[in-house]
C-alpha cells in the first residue's frame, strides 16, 4: 500500500501530528459559539411569550372584576360600583391594545379586535342599565307612585267613608304585594311568563278600579269629590302600569348585559389558549435549540478525536513498520544469509538511507563468502600454507583424504593427526615439504609408509607481487598402483582359456574399482554363455526338446542364444503340430461317428412319424368334407327362416293398423253414447219440471203427473244404459291399446330375428368356403408327406456308407500318433487326450445303432433325440 | 239485498202456497249434496235446470255463486254445499240448479243432482232432535224417510233470507 507519508522526513511528520489537533480545536470553538447564539435567541423568545401569558392572565382577572362590579351595582345600586366597573373596563381596553400589538403571534389580532368590540357594546349596555335603574328608583317612577298613593289616601280620608278607605287600602296593599313578592320572585322568568304576570297585574288593577268606582257610586259623594277620587285612582293605575313597563325593560337590559358577558367569555378563553400554545411552542423551540447545540458539540468532538487518533496511528505506523522490517533484514545479514532482499531502499527518508547503506555492505560480504565456499566444494584436495610454514587452511576434499590415510601415515609419523592439521607446521610431513617455498609451480611424488602421494606446489602472490603463501594440491596414488598389478594376473589366465579367475573388489574405490569390475564382468560373461549353450545342446541330443539357453546376454552371445533357442523351438513346434493334428483327426472321426449314429436314429424316427402323419391327414380330409356338407345345409335353413320372419313382420304391421281402426270406431261410439246420456239427462229434467208443474196444478194435474213420472223413469233407464255402454267401450279401448302394444313388440322382435338370421346365413356360407380351402390344403400336405418319406429312405442308405468309411480312417490315425510319441515337447498331457480309450469306445456308431433299435422297439422314438450330443441340432 | 230485488213487469209469481193438502200428504223434490239427501216442498219449486254457469257478483257472500237471467228475472244462485259449510262445489253440466220462490223472490240452489219427487204422509214428517241443549237447527223443518233414505226438509225462508249463526256465518239480509 502506498503511504504518502513515506516521502516526508520523520521530524516533519511529528510536527504535523501536533498541528492537526490545533486546527481541529479552532473549528470546534467556532461551532460552539454559533450554537450558543441560537440558544440565546430562543431563550429571549420564550421570555416574551411568558410575559404575554402573564398579561393574558391579568386580563382574565380584570374581566372577572368587571363582572363582579356589575353584580354589585345591581345589588346595591351605588355609584361607586359604576365608577369601578368603568375603570376596570378601561384597563382591559388598554391591555387588549398591548396584546393586540404583539407582532410575533399573528393569531391574536382577530380575537382581541372582537373582544374590543364586545367590550364597547358591554360598556354602552351597562350605561343603559344604570340609567334605567335610576329612572325606575325613588327619584323617578317609584317616587311618582308614592306621591299618588299619599294623595289618594288623603282624598279618601277627606271624604270620610271608612268602607271606601278600606277598599282603597286593600287595593293598594294588593298592588304593593304583587310588586314586592310575586314580581320580585319572577326575576328569572321567561318573557312568556312575564307577559302572563303582567296580564294578572292589569286584571288586579282593573278589579281595584271597578271596586273603587262601585264604592264611590254607592256612597253619597259630591260630584267633585267623586271625580277627584276617580281621577286619582286612574292616575295611580297608570303610574303602576308605567312602573311595570319600566321594570320589564330594565330586566331585559340586564339580560342583554349578561349575554354580552357570556359572549366575551369564549373569546377570553381563546386568547388564553393562543397565548398558552405560543408559550409551549417557544419552550419547545428553546429545548430543541439546546439539544441541537449539544449534539453538534458532541459529534464534532468525537470526529476531532477520531481524526487525531487516525492521524497519530498512520504517522506511528509509517515509522515503526519500515524500522521493524529493516531490523529483521539486519538480523538475517548478520546471520550470514546471502539471498536477502533489502526493502525500503526507494524511500526518501532516513530509513531509506539506512537501507541503501546496508545493501552496499551486504554486497561486499557476499563476494568473500562465495570465494570461501567455492574452495570448499572443489573435489581436488587442496591446502594453503603460510609463508613461514604454518598450514592456514585445507578444503573438505583434503580433509577427507587425510582422514582415510591417517592410519597408514601414523605408522611412520606417530604425531600425525588429520583433525589437527590446520595451524600445525608443514614439517609434520617430513623433508620433502621442508621448504615449501617454491619460486614456481613444482611437481613431486612422496612416499609416506604404505601411501604414495603426488603433490603440486604453487606460490600464491597478491596484486603487488608479495608472497601470501603456498598452495599445495595432493593426490593419493597408492590404490592405483596395486590394481594395475592384479589386472595383469587375470589377463594371463584368460589367455590360457581359463575364465574362472576374478579380481577382488572389496578394497577398491573410484577408477580402480570400475576397472576391476569391468575385467571381472568380461570373464564372467564369456564363462556363462559357453556353459549354457553346451547344456542345451546335450539335452537336444537326448530328444528333450524342452531345454533352452537361459540368462541375460549381449552381442555375439545374444546372437548365439537366440539362434540355438530358435532351432529348438522350431523342432518342438513341428513335433507338437504333428501330435495335435493326429489328435484332432481322431476326435473328428469320433464326433462324425456319433453324429452318424444320431442321424440314423432320427431318420428312423422320421420315417415312423411320417407314416402317422399320413393317416391323420386322411382322417382330417374326411371330417372337412363332412363339415362342408353341413354348412351348406345350414345356409339353406337360415334363408328359409329369414323369409318366414319377414312375413311375420308384415302380418304384425297389418294387425297394428286394424287395431287403430277399432280404436277410431270405439271413440265414435263413445261420442254417440255421450250424446245419448246428455239427452237422457235433459229429458229427466224436463220430466221433473213437468212433475213440479203438475203438482202445482193440484187435482187437475194429477194425470199429467203420472205421465211425467213415466217419462222420468224412461229417461233414467236410458241414462243408465248409456252409462253401461260407455264403461264397456272404455274397457275394450284399454284392451285394444294393450293389443296394439303387444303386436308392435312382436313386429320389432321379428325384425331383429330377420337381421340375426341374415348374419347367421353369412357366417355359415363363410364356413363353407373356408372348409373348401381346408380340403385342398390337406391334399397338398398329403403329397408333401409322401415326398418326405422317399427322402428319408435315401438318407438311411447314405448313413450306412458313411459309417464304413469312418472305420478305416480311425485305424490310420492311431498309427500316426504312435510315431509322433518319440518327441518329448514338455507338454505331453495334450497328446494323451486324443489317444483312443480302449475297446468299448472303438465303434461308437454301432453302439448307438443298438441303442436306437431298443428305443424304436419300445415305441418311444422321441426320447432318442433328447439324448443326442449338443452340436447336432434337431430338425 | 239481492233477495229484495224485484223485476216489476214479471207479475205472474204467486205467493207462497200453504202446504196444506186435502189428502194429508205432502210432495217434495229431493236432491243430493254429496252423499246427503235433502228435499224442499214441491210448491216452492219453480223450475229445475241444468248448470249453465253464472255471472259472478263481486263483494258478495262466499256461498253466492253469482246470478243467472231466468227469462228476464235476475236470480241469485246459492251453492248449497257452501251454505252448509262443506266447501265450494265444482260445477259440471251434470249439476243442477233448483229455482225456488220465497215470497216474491226467487233463488237458485246449486245441488249435485236431483233424485226424485217423493210424496210423504204429513204425519211421517219427524222433528229435528235436540242435541245437547243446542238451538234448533235453523235450516231444516224436519226429517223425512223415503225409500230407506233419510232426508232433511230445508226451511227455505230461513236458508235464503235469515241471518243464521253457525258455520255459514252471517247473511247479507239484516
Amino acid at each position: 500500500m502506498f503511504n504518502p507519508l513515506d516521502h516526508i522526513k520523520i521530524g516533519k511528520r511529528i510536527s504535523l501530528l501536533v498541528l492537526a489537533p490545533a486546527i481541529g480545536l479552532g473549528i470546534l470553538a467556532a461551532t460552539y459559539l454559533s450554537g450558543d447564539r441560537a440558544v440565546e435567541m430562543a431563550f429571549q423568545d420564550n421570555q416574551r411569550s411568558v410575559r404575554l401569558s402573564d398579561l393574558v392572565a391579568e386580563l382574565r382577572v380584570k374581566a372577572s372584576e368587571v363582572a363582579r362590579r356589575e353584580k354589585d351595582f345591581l345589588l346595591r345600586n351605588d355609584d361607586r360600583s359604576v365608577e369601578q366597573s368603568k375603570a376596570a373596563t378601561d384597563l382591559i381596553a388598554v391591555m387588549l391594545n398591548v396584546i393586540g400589538e404583539n407582532k410575533s403571534i399573528s393569531d391574536l389580532a382577530a380575537p382581541t379586535g372582537r373582544l374590543k368590540e364586545l367590550l364597547a357594546a358591554y360598556q354602552k349596555q351597562f350605561g343603559d342599565v344604570v340609567a334605567e335603574q335610576r329612572n325606575q328608583s325613588r327619584g323617578g317612577r317609584k317616587g311618582v307612585l308614592a306621591r299618588l298613593e299619599l294623595n289618594l289616601d288623603d282624598a279618601v280620608a277627606s271624604v270620610g267613608f271608612y268602607s271606601l278607605t278600606a277598599k282603597v287600602l286593600a287595593a293598594r296593599a294588593a298592588a304593593k304585594d304583587f310588586r314586592q313578592r310575586e314580581y320580585q320572585q319572577g326575576e328569572n322568568q321567561t318573557p312568556a311568563e312575564l307577559k302572563a304576570m303582567e296580564r294578572r297585574f292589569i286584571a288586579l288593577l282593573d278589579r281595584m278600579d271597578s271596586d273603587i268606582a262601585g264604592a264611590a257610586a254607592t256612597y253619597t259623594l259630591s260630584a267633585s269629590d267623586k271625580d277627584r277620587i276617580l281621577k286619582l285612582v286612574k292616575d295611580y293605575r297608570e303610574a303602576n302600569v308605567a312602573w311595570f313597563a319600566g321594570d320589564r325593560s330594565f330586566l331585559g337590559n340586564v339580560k342583554k348585559l349578561a349575554d354580552l358577558a357570556s359572549e366575551m367569555d369564549p373569546v377570553f378563553v381563546k386568547i388564553e389558549t393562543i397565548a398558552d400554545e405560543a408559550q409551549a411552542r417557544s419552550a419547545r423551540t428553546l429545548t430543541e435549540a439546546r439539544e441541537h447545540t449539544r449534539r453538534i458539540w458532541v459529534a464534532s468532538l468525537t470526529a476531532l478525536l477520531g481524526v487525531i487518533l487516525l492521524f497519530g496511528f498512520m504517522v506511528g505506523r509509517s515509522i515503526i513498520r519500515p524500522v521493524k522490517a529493516i531490523t529483521g533484514v539486519f538480523e538475517k545479514v548478520a546471520a550470514g544469509h546471502q539471498n536477502v532482499a533489502i526493502p525500503s531502499q526507494e524511500r526518501r527518508d532516513e530509513i531509506g538511507q539506512l537501507a541503501r547503506i546496508l545493501a552496499s555492505f551486504h554486497q561486499s560480504t557476499t563476494q568473500a563468502v562465495r570465494t570461501q565456499s567455492a574452495l570448499d566444494v572443489a573435489s581436488a584436495p587442496f591446502m594453503l600454507v603460510a609463508p613461514e610454514g604454518t598450514i592456514i587452511a585445507i578444503n573438505k576434499a583434503a580433509q577427507e583424504m587425510f582422514r582415510l590415510a591417517e592410519a597408514d601415515i601414523q605408522a611412520v609419523i606417530p604425531q600425525f593427526s588429520a583433525e589437527a592439521l590446520v595451524g600445525s607446521w608443514i614439517m609434520v610431513f617430513g623433508g620433502v615439504l621442508a621448504e615449501a617455498k617454491p619460486e614456481a609451480t613444482q611437481h613431486d611424488r612422496m612416499v609416506i609408509g604404505a601411501r604414495t602421494f603426488d603433490i603440486v606446489m604453487t606460490p600464491v602472490l597478491n596484486g603487488l607481487g608479495e608472497r601470501l603463501g603456498t598452495s599445495i594440491e595432493w593426490k593419493d596414488m597408492t590404490d592405483q598402483l596395486a590394481t594395475e598389478r592384479q589386472v595383469a594376473t587375470i589377463v594371463d589366465a584368460a589367455r590360457e582359456g581359463d575364465f574362472t579367475k576374478r579380481i577382488p573388489v572389496s578394497d577398491k574405490s573410484g577408477f580402480m574399482l570400475d576397472l576391476s569390475k569391468g575385467m571381472n564382468d568380461i570373464t564372467e560373461t564369456v564363462d556363462r554363455g559357453l556353459s549354457e549353450t553346451v547344456r542345451m545342446m546335450s539335452a537336444l541330443a537326448r530328444g528333450d526338446l524342452s531345454q533352452r539357453v537361459a540368462g541375460e546376454f549381449k552381442g555375439s552371445f545374444l546372437q548365439l542364444k537366440t539362434d540355438a533357442n530358435t532351432m529348438a523351438d522350431k523342432i518342438r513346434a513341428i513335433a507338437r503340430r504333428i501330435s495335435g493334428v493326429s489328435g484332432e483327426v481322431q476326435g473328428a472321426t469320433r464326433e462324425i461317428a456319433s453324429g452318424v449314429a444320431d442321424l440314423s436314429a432320427r431318420t428312423e424316427h422320421q420315417a415312423s412319424s411320417l407314416e402317422e402323419t399320413s393317416a391323420s391327414m386322411e382322417q382330417l380330409a374326411t371330417t372337412v368334407r363332412q363339415n362342408a356338407g353341413n354348412a351348406q345345409e345350414a345356409n339353406q335353413l337360415a334363408a328359409a327362416a329369414s323369409v318366414s320372419a319377414t312375413n311375420g313382420g308384415d302380418i304384425a304391421n297389418r294387425a297394428v293398423t286394424a287395431m287403430g281402426r277399432i280404436e277410431d270406431s270405439s271413440r265414435q261410439i263413445t261420442d254417440i253414447v255421450g250424446l245419448i246420456q246428455d239427452i237422457a239427462f235433459q229429458t229427466n229434467l224436463l220430466a221433473l219440471n213437468a212433475a213440479v208443474e203438475a203438482a202445482r196444478a193440484g187435482e187437475a194435474g194429477k194425470g199429467f203427473a203420472v205421465v211425467a213420472n213415466e217419462v222420468r223413469a224412461l229417461a233414467q233407464r236410458a241414462g243408465q244404459a248409456s252409462k253401461d255402454i260407455k264403461g264397456l267401450i272404455v274397457n275394450s279401448d284399454t284392451q285394444v291399446r294393450e293389443g296394439v302394444t303387444l303386436v308392435k313388440q312382436a313386429g320389432s322382435s321379428l325384425t331383429e330375428i330377420v337381421a340375426s338370421v341374415k348374419k347367421v346365413a353369412t357366417l355359415v356360407s363363410e364356413i363353407a368356403a373356408a372348409t373348401q380351402e381346408q380340403s385342398s390344403g390337406i391334399e397338398q400336405v398329403s403329397k408333401a408327406v409322401t415326398g418326405m418319406d422317399q427322402m428319408t429312405q435315401q438318407n438311411a442308405a447314405l448313413v450306412e456308407e458313411t459309417n464304413a468309411a469312418l472305420q478305416s480312417a480311425q485305424s490310420q490315425v492311431d498309427e500316426l500318433r504312435n510315431v509322433v510319441a518319440f518327441f518329448k515337447t514338455g507338454n505331453e498331457t495334450m497328446a494323451e487326450e486324443h489317444r483312443p480309450e480302449g475297446q468299448p469306445e472303438l465303434n461308437p456308431v454301432r453302439q448307438q445303432f443298438q441303442a436306437l433299435a431298443r428305443k424304436v422297439a419300445g415305441g418311444r422314438a422321441v426320447g432318442a433325440a433328447a439324448a443326442a450330443p449338443d452340436n447336432w441340432k434337431e430338425f | 239485498m239481492i233477495g229484495k230485488r224485484r223485476i216489476t213487469d214479471y207479475d205472474e209469481l204467486p205467493g207462497p202456497t200453504p202446504v196444506m193438502e186435502d189428502s194429508d200428504v205432502q210432495q217434495f223434490v229431493s236432491f243430493m249434496v254429496g252423499d246427503q239427501h235433502y228435499c224442499v216442498d214441491i210448491m216452492a219449486v219453480r223450475e229445475i235446470k241444468a248448470w249453465t254457469g253464472t255471472t259472478g257478483l263481486p263483494n258478495s257472500q262466499a256461498y253466492i255463486r253469482g246470478v243467472i237471467n231466468l227469462r228476464g228475472t235476475i236470480v241469485p244462485v246459492i251453492d248449497l254445499r257452501m251454505r252448509f259449510g262443506q266447501g265450494l262445489t265444482e260445477p259440471t253440466p251434470a249439476h243442477v240448479v233448483v229455482i225456488v220462490a220465497v215470497g216474491e223472490a226467487q233463488s237458485g240452489l246449486l245441488v249435485d243432482g236431483v233424485s226424485d219427487i217423493v210424496t210423504v204422509p204429513r204425519k211421517d214428517i219427524a222433528a229435528i232432535p235436540d242435541l245437547e241443549g243446542e238451538e234448533r237447527n235453523p235450516f231444516f223443518h224436519g226429517l223425512v224417510t223415503s225409500q230407506n233414505s233419510l232426508m232433511a226438509v230445508i226451511a227455505l225462508d230461513r236458508l235464503i233470507s235469515q241471518r243464521v249463526t253457525g258455520p255459514a256465518s252471517t247473511s247479507a239480509a239484516a
